[in-house]
């Protein structure tokens, strides 16, 4: 995030001019290209028509121009030949001819072979040496009247003849002539240029002799020999009969040949002048353009300027939202996408603050949880742990058990053993035994015996004390009715005594009732004393009773002593006996349950052993389970681990929500 | 950005869609202009002579061989009857063969023709008044033929520096004698020989003119090394001239152009020295087959001898001399 927003940001401004802009300039540099090519091409063609038909008319003009001067001199020539004039006839007809037209202002003239030169008669004409002249020379190769080359004449003027035999039937060859002036010529030349700015000049194809000019210094010099570069590339051309139309040194150039005679016309234009124009538009064109781009630019930067608006407002409230805070609102102003984008991005804030709010919630419970589950597996850890402490001593205490085990089983074979010996000497005791038995049989039976004769005595003995009791209990009965009359009297001493009482309370009539109670009262003392007599005789009788009671009873005592040492002797030996009895049968019974013991012993061996083979077993189980412990001990320390990672990052989760701005809600 | 993207990629192929459709309408349009076969041509002639017979009758039998339609119109020499035919023959034929009366009237021919080519032959019009695949030459250059004679002279006189050449023309105005003037003189130019024109003047095809200039010409007393002349015609005037004046042809070549029946009959005698053939069937053929193209096709690349800028067939000449002339005498 951090090196995202370290990243400069680049405005779509800056992106959509960088690549409008250079599209644009592309576009319009290439359509002013295109077009500048198009109309230059379009141009160079006009031009070359205008320059073509322009050339074309010249060389018409000068042609027309040629052939009307021919034809007037042809005319005259033919007139002459025809009519066989006389000299001075002849003569007349040269002399009519001078200053007859400004083309050709000496009018004719003739030469013949002899040296003789007519003129007209005005002219100042003079040859020294006419046969040797241009025009007599050339004028001998034609009988049609023809332009010589250009020369200077005799006058030092430069011309061109129109030379050609005169055939007048003499028998004298002579050769008729009329002087052309070469500035004439130029002016024909340059006045018919139908394309402006265009030049021409009139050269002659067989030695380059350039015949007019506008430069009239250049007139009669030699193409080849010129200064100018131009001049000789025409030259070259010109040379080769290579009468195209082509661009020589930066000039459109045309050329002509002038029919009926060996002239080339060429006229040229600069092409600088050509494209002058067009050149113009492509500035224009450009200028145009280059205000189009400005204009479109700044057009461009207004109208994203304008989009973009709320896109900043909405990266603002990105940023703070990619800073967690989501307690930012977007107001959708616009309908376009950017206002679509501003609800979207609205309604994602509310849908954040809510989620926000509800993970806010979920990482809380989180935390608490795998606090607990931190405890949790904390204490597991302890548990495991201990139980791996309670495993390790479950081992060591199985291993014990299980030396134990072996030690038992060895005890159980040595028991096995001893229980064997053991059931032998049982066997001879009861073999002893038997013998005790019998012995005592024969003693039991003689004390029986006596203890009979003890009986018989004793029960003598209890005959005699019943008697005895019977006169205790007639004794017993006589102080119980004494008893009684004590009692009596007693009460009825009472009696006399409340009588009197009452007698003495009765007064005078009472007085007589009061002897009788007295009365009364004295019997009763009597009564009681009587009483109290028989009770010391009875007492004595009793002691005497009792001391009688007391000799039997000793000597019950005694018979019962003695009666029951029989009986106890006697018991003692049915006991001895039973005991006996009970003794070797128990012996008995006890070599068979030693036989038994000796099974038991024997499979308790066998058993103890593959007991001690499985405590074995259950050591390396218990020794397993132990390494499991231990592993599980491992894991549970992983895990516990993990709970703190949990925990951790349950706590970093909290951390981080905790972040998220949602305003109340947070 | 990827909105824009899309908008020029929408423009640009929206643009060459346009384009295409433009294009392939346009090329229809051309395609349904052409006729296949059964093309109609009408050779309109200037006025018969002994060369322009020639040239109908090979015209005639090389449609008959294609088996397409011609029919020959005979102007007699009336400019006004030639531009009426071809304005009757633009709505009933595909194509017109013709042999102008005048070749400044050019133009006015290309106007009653209407829409439908115009092969022309016999006299070449300007070169700015043809145009590729409809206004077209069919003929022989000219320039050639002068040509044919210069290099006829330059072997001749391989071993002579100096050559004194007299020249008889046509009229000046005629574009054979402008080709054939300019063909020789240039090729002698070329040789880097010292060439001195002793005599150069028109005869208007004449035998009867040339032969009065080229008693003219020997009364100046120069000696010339060889007589060349812009047809036969001429040249068997001057013939007559040499024989007059008791000149043997033999030491005075004397050349011509055409390969008439008197010509040739002058080389066998050994009066003339060289002549040009101009194949007048052969031009009639090329005519032909130029005009079948022009109608079926719009272009005549096919034929033989065309050039490369579309607006000339050229029909060799062929040389003409003592060693093959019974070929060429009739």
């Amino acid at each position: 995030m951090k090196e995202k927003r370290q990243k400069k940001i680049v405005s779509i401004k800056v992106k959509l001019l960088g690549i409008i802009l250079p599209v644009v300039i592309v576009i319009m540099v290439l359509l002013v290209g295109f077009l500048y090519y198009i109309s230059k091409n379009i141009i160079k063609d006009y031009s070359e028509n205008l320059l073509g038909s322009s050339i074309d008319n010249q060389t018409n003009q000068i042609e027309a121009w040629l052939d009307e001067n021919l034809s007037a001199f042809n005319a005259v020539k033919h007139a002459i030949e025809q009519t066989g004039f006389d000299k001075s006839q002849l003569q007349a007809i040269l002399d009519c001819y001078y200053g007859f037209h400004d083309n050709y202002p000496e009018g004719l003239y003739i030469a013949s072979a002899d040296g003789k030169l007519m003129t007209a008669s005005a002219s100042e004409k003079t040859e020294t040496n006419p046969t040797q002249s241009v025009w007599y020379k050339e004028g001998l190769t034609r009988w049609n009247m023809g332009l010589t080359n250009a020369y200077t004449n005799a006058e030092g003027k430069k011309v061109i003849s129109a030379s050609g035999i005169l055939k007048d039937g003499s028998g004298i060859l002579k050769v008729i002539s009329a002087d052309l002036t070469l500035e004439r010529i130029s002016i024909i030349v340059n006045s018919y240029i139908e394309m402006e700015q265009a030049q021409a000049f009139l050269v002659s194809s067989t030695d380059g002799t350039i015949l007019a000019h506008h430069d009239n210094d250049l007139i009669s010099t030699k193409l080849g020999d010129s200064q100018d570069a131009f001049m000789r590339d025409i030259w070259q051309k010109v040379e080769q009969w290579d009468f195209d139309m082509a661009e020589i040194d930066d000039n459109m150039t045309a050329f002509s040949q002038i029919q009926g005679t060996d002239w080339v016309l060429v006229s040229y234009i600069p092409t600088k002048i050509i494209y002058a124009n067009i050149d113009n538009v492509r500035n224009m064109m450009l200028v145009f353009g280059l205000l189009s781009i400005v204009l479109l630019a700044v057009l461009v930067e207004r109208v994203v300027h304008m989009v973009i608006r709320p896109v900043k407002e909405l990266i603002k409230v990105i940023t703070a939202m990619t800073n967690g805070d989501f307690t930012v609102q977007v107001k959708a102003k616009s309908n376009d996408e950017i206002g679509a984008m501003s609800s979207y991005v609205d309604h994602f804030i509310q849908t954040m603050r809510q989620m926000i709010a509800s993970i806010h919630s979920v990482s809380d419970k989180l935390n608490t949880q795998a606090g607990n589950s931190d405890a949790i597996s904390r204490e597991m850890y302890d548990a495991t742990k201990r139980q791996g402490q309670s495993m390790r001593e479950l081992n060591s205490t199985v291993e014990q058990l299980s030396l134990s085990v072996g030690e038992i089983a060895e005890h159980a074979t040595t028991l096995a053993m001893v229980v064997t010996d053991t059931k032998e000497d049982g066997e001879q005791v009861d073999k002893k035994m038997q013998e005790t038995v019998v012995v005592s049989q024969s003693g039991q039976s003689d004390l029986q015996r006596v203890s009979s004769a003890m009986n018989t005595i004793n029960m003598s003995v209890q005959k005699l004390q019943q008697s005895i009791d019977e006169v205790g209990k007639a004794s017993l009965e006589i102080t119980n009715i004494t008893e009684i009359i004590g009692n009596i009297a007693d009460q009825t001493a009472l009696l006399s005594l409340n009588a009197s009482i009452e007698a003495a309370r009765a007064g005078e009539a009472g007085r007589g009732f009061s002897v009788v109670a007295t009365e009364i009262g004295q019997l009763a003392n009597t009564s009681a004393d009587a009483v109290h007599n028989i009770e010391g005789l009875i007492g004595q009788i009793n002691n005497l009773v009792g001391d009688t009671v007391k000799q039997t009873k000793e000597s019950v005592e005694n018979i019962n002593h003695s009666s029951s040492l029989v009986g106890d002797t006697l018991r003692t030996f049915d006991s001895i006996f039973g005991n006996i009895d009970q003794v070797s049968t128990l012996v008995r019974e006890m070599i068979q349950k030693v036989e038994k013991v000796d099974d038991v012993a024997t499979n308790v061996a066998a058993i103890t052993q593959e007991q001690a083979a499985s405590s074995e077993e259950i050591l390396a189980t218990s020794e397993s389970m132990v390494r499991q412990v231990d592993n599980i001990t491992g894991n549970s320390e992983r895990v516990s681990e993990g709970a703190k990672e949990l925990t951790t990052s349950a706590e970093e989760l909290y951390n981080q929500v905790v972040q998220f701005k949602i305003g109340e809600g947070a | 950005m990827k909105k824009n993207k899309n908008c020029l990629r929408k423009c640009v192929s929206l643009y060459i869609i346009t384009v295409i459709l433009i294009v392939a309408t346009s090329g229809c349009g051309r395609a349904a202009g052409g006729k296949k076969g059964g093309t109609r041509i009408f050779f309109a002639l200037n006025e018969m002579d002994t060369f322009r017979e020639t040239l109908v009758g090979g015209a005639a039998e090389r449609a008959a061989q294609e088996g397409v339609q011609m029919d020959v119109g005979d102007a007699q020499g009336s400019i006004e009857k030639q531009v009426e035919q071809l304005k009757s023959a633009a709505a009933q034929y595909d194509v017109i063969i013709c042999s102008p009366v005048s070749v400044d009237t050019v133009v006015q021919l290309k106007m009653s023709a209407g829409d439908i080519p115009i092969v022309f032959v016999n006299s070449c019009p300007d070169e700015k008044h043809l145009q590729s695949g409809k206004y077209v030459y069919v003929g022989s250059s000219e320039q050639v033929a002068g040509e044919f004679q210069a290099e006829y002279v330059l072997q001749k006189f391989a071993d002579k520096q100096q050559l004194k050449v007299a020249l008889i023309k046509g009229p000046a105005s005629h574009s054979a004698t402008k080709g054939r003037t300019n063909g020789i003189k240039r090729t002698l130019e070329k040789s880097g020989k010292q060439i001195q024109y002793v005599f150069e003047d028109s005869a208007n095809w004449d035998a009867e003119q040339a032969k009065e200039l080229f008693e003219l010409f020997l009364s100046t007393g120069v000696v010339a090394d060889c007589v060349i002349c812009n047809n036969d015609a001429m040249a068997l005037g001057v013939v007559e001239a040499c024989k007059k004046y008791n000149i043997d042809g033999s030491t005075l070549p004397i050349l011509g152009v055409d390969a008439t029946a008197d010509g040739c009959e002058a080389i066998r005698s050994g009066d003339m020295a060289f002549t040009v053939y101009q194949s007048g069937s052969g031009q009639g053929h090329a005519a032909v087959d130029t005009a079948i193209e022009l109608a079926e096709k719009g272009n005549m690349k096919e034929v033989t001898g065309s050039t490369e800028d579309g607006k000339f067939v050229w029909i060799d000449f062929e040389r003409v001399d003592s060693s093959n002339v019974s070929k060429y005498a009739k």
